[in-house]
């Protein structure tokens, strides 16, 4: 599988009143066609962001792409002109955002909004478009597809609102499809169904998902490789077993370590991460977890540390000056 | 935090302020420092005070002094100080009366001979303004507006103007005149206001009209003689008139008019202006239904003849006055309540009625059957009702329009850029405060002689109106008519020690030291408010009394008034 | 859809006759009649006043007075004789008269002559008739006029264009228009663009919109564009388009403010919505992003004001009337106080009260087309 996209050294500030947020501090990764991969962190760590900056649909006045390459099928997506963008989403990358009540106007039917992108990208006529929405609508587990078209979004439940999201956005087969906390807003139900319609859609159609959570048993479930992201850097990253077996970063193993597991015995308590994330605005210079990790040492508080090969698999990074120290320990 | 709580103590601050301001104080209710049963009161001219039938003062009654104007109907005395002033009148509140004053009046009212009459009237007006103190007068009327100086014009000192007598420069023959509100009615009964009789007045002729100098002359009738016993008035119709239908004016269509006018049915609102006729008070208040006990006939078709209940010798500036318009019955008849309407209307003047859209304008053309239709120059009339004055000023300034009016603020540019066409007419008449000899203070004579000689009458014509060419009043008779006086022989002037002399006379006769404990009401309608805030400062710093007014809506201020009378 | 319209109506009858009673007693109450004072100004003897009030009916008890009033009305549609004016009735001051017989006395006129003065018609004709009896005044007949479709077409074009209603709701048609088509796209400017200078340009004429007093800027207008310039026509309404630019401007840009300043809050709130996003998200060019999904929304509390103020333009703006001389119905509404025209009063106040009913009726139906989520159950 050729490579799909590459991210190198992403930075994204948010120029506010109270000061410059420093939201994604150069971040670089990549990934490949019909690949899965999973972005976790906690709220403010930039996943959001960065998925936004994918699309370049920050908000202007106050967030700025500052620094930073992404390829996209052979151009950097930073450097097009707008209209070129206009092409690319919707039909080459396709998003889907948390609250899918919000996330969907309420004056148009669920048909209309899916028909526009067929309509824009794919150059369907209406009869054609109301086809093929209906295809989708069936597609994603909808029932009795052609009358719902004309339903209003506040006539689905949860659930299906989110489906026909998904409809709209795999409507004309992008090659990426960003999911950014999609299934947060749903119940546990609901959630495990959205996540086995996208295994499914991912394999008939053979494109890449990014699922972008905080919730580390979705992406258990469905990814192939994880990023893990805290305040702006990826601190971690590597293959889902890799990571869930050996974290090497100790914010990694402090999130799983907060997990309730099946084969303890109940009761046991669950390990919390001391201190709060720190101030995007006034970031250290060095490490961010450094304040509340329990190895810090000076030299964390003074430089930051690059992502290194971890295990000798070249597939696990890692940005830790301790992981060695860490990993040994635990032998 | 720190700007959260500034903006709390600025709103604060506002509250605070406008529960102040808001907390004006009250109209308080009178101070009744005087008993208010009738005594003799000891004054400087002796004049017994008579006592007061019982007028039913009620609750709300409770003004000293009460603002009003007249506007004079025709030219003798009699319209204004008998009409309006006399103690039974309906048309006054001061619930003041004199005996002698009612014999005057009953003596005028009978006396032929002019000067004497004229000296009887001034003899009634002392006694009211001067040895009462009754009525203030402030100034008298009169009326202002804007024409075209090219044009030749003429205003009567009463009515409307008769643009028959108008001459437009070569080449014009359509003057545009405005009107500042749709005219209430054309009806010849009915019309009473000055925009109606803008129009009327070219569409009508009654029996004699005035001239630009006062005097009156044949119209309608070519002469009339009065009878020995000054009762019945034998009036000559000219021959030669005729109605806009061609049909000829005949004494039967001036009885028409007279009895339409006082048919109760026609709930007329000058009727009253009439009931000098033998039986027509009775007619007209229902107490008869039978026309024919009204003293008009038509002795032939030519020849009318008036009875009167008793000789009243102003008559014949009645015969002047619109309501001796003669109408048609058959019309009226015919065409019901659209008598009046473009088409239907049919009348004797030099005008007839070509158009009337509702609202928007008139236009009148000339009658080509009028009997002096070769002396009318003006073909056309129309009228644009403008109804606010600056939009009228503009169009005037535009050229758009021959008379106009101006609003008030205008006045000094206009007399400054365009003072030829800024014009003064007659208007007798007299702007006055009455006041309330049945309560407070003011049932003292001194203390009303104290008011009246404390106002500067011409500070305020001058300074406050900015009129400087006005007249001031200190009698009610306005300067037109026979019988003015004037300031200096009737009533009282501007004279701060006399006012001092008098208000001292009043404090002792009420037994208070200081004149503030003094506080009178004065009572006015809306639109005076600068004439009446004057007044009030002046009597305030003049003579140190407590001055509350109270401003009402001008319907609700005559309900007032008219109840405190009953 | 039929039901909830018919339902609407149907509630709010008992509405309008209530209005009905509360005004009948209003007048009552306050201070002064018709005839307390004459139009001359003076007051009018007590038994003069006595004369007309029985002339008027208004000596009967006041629950008579009501019950008569509402007989005339509800079975004739007559809104009695104006107090104030002797010889025209309500109906002629407010809805023009009869345009049909005057479309009627053309053909006479035509037909006849000058005798045609002397005709008149049995009975009035309206336009749901096909024939009308002529009868001279002296009630010999005539003939029959037959009524045409043409005759009917002229009769309701008058009405339409002249009816003092009619000019009225000319009148505050075009301001509305005016207002709409004004405010609303600057709204949306400025809230795309906002605070930069555009925005601050467009909030401070908003600004100027909604406090230069209607009365004032009226005024103004004609002194530049009638006195100074000579572009314009000083007053009146009817004859010639360019009478329309200046009452529409003074009346429209209070309201244009007024919208101008609702569509860019309306706007601000949409444009942050999260379905934008998904729009964008879409590929969706952004003009179409503005003008397909965030409009639609942010009309939604436009609308709203939108009942209440074509009603209250529609039936007539007094001050704009005034200023500019214009023969509809919004003067009465004031001068029939002053005047206590009782019959002119309840004339414009029932007029008002129905076009206020209509136009929250209609924007609740307007509701229901932008707003799916709303519909009329």
């Amino acid at each position: 599988m050729g490579t799909l996209m590459e991210i190198k050294n992403l930075t994204v500030r948010f120029y506010t009143d109270d000061g410059v947020v420093h939201a994604v501090n150069g971040i670089s990764y990549s990934m490949d066609e019909g690949d899965t991969l999973g972005v976790v962190g906690e709220s403010g760590c930039g996943k959001s962001v960065h998925a936004l900056s994918i699309m370049r649909l920050i908000p202007s006045p106050p967030g700025r792409i500052e620094d930073g390459e992404i390829w996209f099928n052979g151009r950097d997506l930073l450097k097009v002109s707008e209209s070129e963008m206009h092409k690319v989403r919707g039909a080459e990358i396709a998003m889907v955002f948390q609250d899918p009540m919000t996330s969907l106007n309420p004056v148009y039917t669920v048909g209309f909004q899916i028909m526009e992108a067929l309509k824009l990208h794919q150059g369907m006529d209406d009869h054609q478009a109301r086809e093929r929405a209906a295809e989708l609508l069936t597609m994603v587990g909808i029932p009795e597809a052609r009358q719902r078209l004309d339903d209003y979004p506040h006539q689905f439940s949860g659930g299906m609102r989110q489906r026909a999201m998904i409809a709209m956005a795999l409507s004309c087969n992008p090659k990426l499809l960003i999911a950014d906390e999609p299934t947060t807003a749903l119940d546990v139900t609901i959630q495990a169904q959205i996540v086995e319609l996208v295994k499914r859609l991912q394999e008939q159609l053979g494109m890449a998902v990014m699922w972008i959570t905080h919730d580390l048993g979705v992406v258990a479930g469905l990814a192939k490789k994880v990023n893990v992201m805290y305040a702006g850097y990826i601190v971690e990253r590597g293959n889902v077993w890799d990571i869930y077996k050996r974290p090497r970063h100790p914010y990694t193993q402090g999130l799983l370590g907060s997990l309730p597991r099946l084969d303890e015995p109940p009761g046991t308590k669950l390990i919390s991460i001391p201190g709060l994330p720190p101030d995007l605005i006034d970031l250290p210079p060095g490490c961010p977890f450094a304040a509340r990790c329990v190895y810090a040492i000076d030299k964390c508080l003074e430089a930051m540390p690059p992502l290194e090969e971890a295990d000798g698999a070249d597939q696990h990074l890692v940005a830790c000056w301790r992981w060695e120290y860490i990993a040994g320990r635990e032998k | 935090m720190k700007t959260r709580t500034w903006y709390l103590l600025a709103g604060v601050v506002v509250l605070a302020a406008m529960l102040i301001t808001a907390c004006q104080p009250q109209v308080q209710t009178v101070v009744v420092t005087v008993p208010p049963e009738i005594k003799e009161v000891e004054v400087t001219v002796p004049v017994p005070v008579t006592p007061e039938e019982e007028e039913g003062l009620g609750a709300q009654c409770t003004y000293n002094a009460y603002r009003m104007g007249w506007v004079m109907d025709y030219a003798d005395a009699n319209n204004i100080v008998n009409e309006v002033f006399h103690p039974d009148s309906p048309f006054q509140y001061t619930f003041w009366d004199d005996q002698t004053f009612r014999d005057l009046v009953d003596q005028a009212l009978v006396e032929t001979d002019a000067a004497a009459r004229e000296a009887l009237w001034q003899q009634a007006e002392q006694i009211l303004v001067t040895d009462y103190a009754a009525v203030v007068p402030i100034f008298h009327y009169d009326r202002t507006g804007l024409v075209n100086p090219d044009i030749e014009y003429e205003f009567p000192p009463f009515g409307a103007p008769h643009f028959m007598k108008w001459r437009l420069p070569e080449g014009r023959d359509t003057l545009r005149v405005r009107l500042g509100t749709e005219p209430p009615t054309l009806d010849v009964n009915l019309a009473t206001d000055t925009t109606s009789h803008m129009v009327l007045n070219q569409l009508m002729e009654p029996l004699y009209r005035y001239k630009g100098d006062g005097t009156i002359e044949p119209a309608g009738a070519e002469s009339y003689e009065v009878s020995e016993d000054g009762t019945v008035y034998t009036i000559h119709l000219r021959q030669d008139a005729t109605w806009s239908d061609g049909e000829p004016v005949l004494a039967q269509h001036y009885v028409d008019g007279i009895l339409r006018l006082l048919n109760p049915e026609t709930a007329a609102e000058y009727s009253y202006v009439m009931w000098y006729i033998s039986g027509a008070e009775a007619y007209n208040l229902g107490e008869t239904d039978d026309p024919s006990t009204v003293g008009v006939r038509a002795v032939d078709d030519y020849t009318l003849e008036i009875t009167l209940d008793k000789p009243q010798a102003f008559f014949d500036s009645i015969l002047a006055f619109f309501t001796t318009y003669p109408i048609r019955l058959d019309v009226i008849e015919q065409y019901g309540d659209a008598w009046t309407e473009p088409g239907n209307f049919v009348g004797n003047g030099p005008y007839v009625l070509t158009e009337w859209a509702h609202e928007d304008h008139l236009t009148i053309e000339k009658n080509p059957n009028y009997h002096d239709a070769d002396q009318v120059t003006i073909e056309r009339v129309e009228f644009p009702i403008i109804v606010e004055d600056a939009t009228a000023l503009a169009a005037y300034e535009r050229g758009e329009l021959d008379v106009s009016g101006y609003p008030s603020e205008e006045l000094p540019r206009i007399l400054e850029e365009m003072p030829e066409h800024f014009v003064r007419m007659p208007r007798p008449g007299t702007y006055y405060i009455g006041l309330n000899t049945a309560l407070g203070a003011t049932q003292n004579l001194n203390f009303r002689k104290a008011l009246a000689s404390s106002i500067d009458k011409r500070a305020i014509l001058d300074a406050v109106l900015n009129m400087p060419w006005r007249v001031e009043a200190c009698g009610v008779i306005p300067p037109e008519i026979p019988g003015y006086q004037g300031c200096g022989k009737v009533g009282y002037q501007f004279d701060l020690d006399a006012a001092q002399q008098y208000l001292q006379a009043a404090m002792e006769e009420l037994g208070v030291t200081d004149p503030g404990e003094i506080t009178i009401q004065l009572w006015f309608n809306r639109g005076n408010e600068d004439v009446i805030e004057a007044v009030e400062e002046q009597w305030e710093t003049n003579l140190g009394i407590n001055v509350n007014v109270v401003n009402m809506e001008w319907g609700a201020y005559l309900e007032v008034l008219d109840s405190c009378n009953d | 859809m039929q039901r909830f319209i018919l339902r609407r109506i149907l509630w709010n009858i008992p509405v309008l006759i209530l209005i009905t009673v509360v005004t009948f007693g209003m007048m009552q109450i306050v201070p002064g009649g018709p005839f307390t004072a004459g139009s001359s100004g003076r007051p009018i003897p007590p038994e003069i006043r006595a004369n007309m009030m029985a002339k008027y009916g208004l000596d009967k008890p006041v629950w008579q007075q009501y019950l008569n009033y509402m007989g005339r009305l509800i079975l004739h549609f007559d809104f009695g004789p104006s107090l104030r004016r002797p010889g025209r009735t309500v109906n002629q001051m407010l809805f023009g008269g009869n345009f049909l017989v005057d479309v009627l006395r053309e053909h006479l006129r035509d037909e006849f002559g000058t005798a045609a003065s002397s005709m008149t018609f049995a009975e009035p004709p309206s336009i749901f008739d096909s024939k009308a009896l002529v009868v001279k005044t002296n009630g010999e007949p005539v003939a029959y006029i037959y009524i045409t479709w043409r005759d009917r077409f002229e009769a309701v074009k008058r009405f339409l264009t002249l009816a003092p209603v009619m000019v009225s709701a000319q009148v505050g048609l075009v301001s509305v228009t005016l207002a709409l088509l004004i405010g609303i796209p600057l709204g949306i400017i400025s809230a795309l663009k906002q605070n930069t200078w555009i925005d601050y340009v467009a909030m401070f004429i908003s600004m100027l919109g909604v406090s230069i007093p209607n009365f004032i800027l009226g005024i103004v207008l004609i002194l530049v564009f009638a006195l100074w310039l000579g572009w314009l026509p000083t007053y009146g309404w009817g004859e010639s388009w360019k009478q329309v630019i200046m009452p529409a401007i003074t009346l429209g840009t209070g309201g244009m403010a007024f919208i101008a300043r609702l569509t860019r809050a309306s706007m601000l709130e949409v444009i942050r919505a999260d379905y934008i996003r998904t729009a964008r998200a879409k590929g969706l060019a952004e003009r179409v992003v503005v003008l397909r999904h965030a409009l639609k929304n942010s009309l939604i509390p436009v609308t709203t004001v939108l009942g209440p103020m074509m009603a209250a333009w529609l039936t007539g703006s007094f001050l704009v009337e005034w200023v500019f001389s214009i023969g509809g119905i919004g003067k009465f509404f004031v001068s029939a106080v002053t005047d206590r025209d009782y019959t002119l009063i309840m004339g414009t106040i029932l007029i008002y009260s129905v076009a206020l009913v209509l136009f929250n009726l209609a924007v609740d139906i307007a509701y229901g087309f932008i707003d799916p989520r709303i519909r009329f159950d």
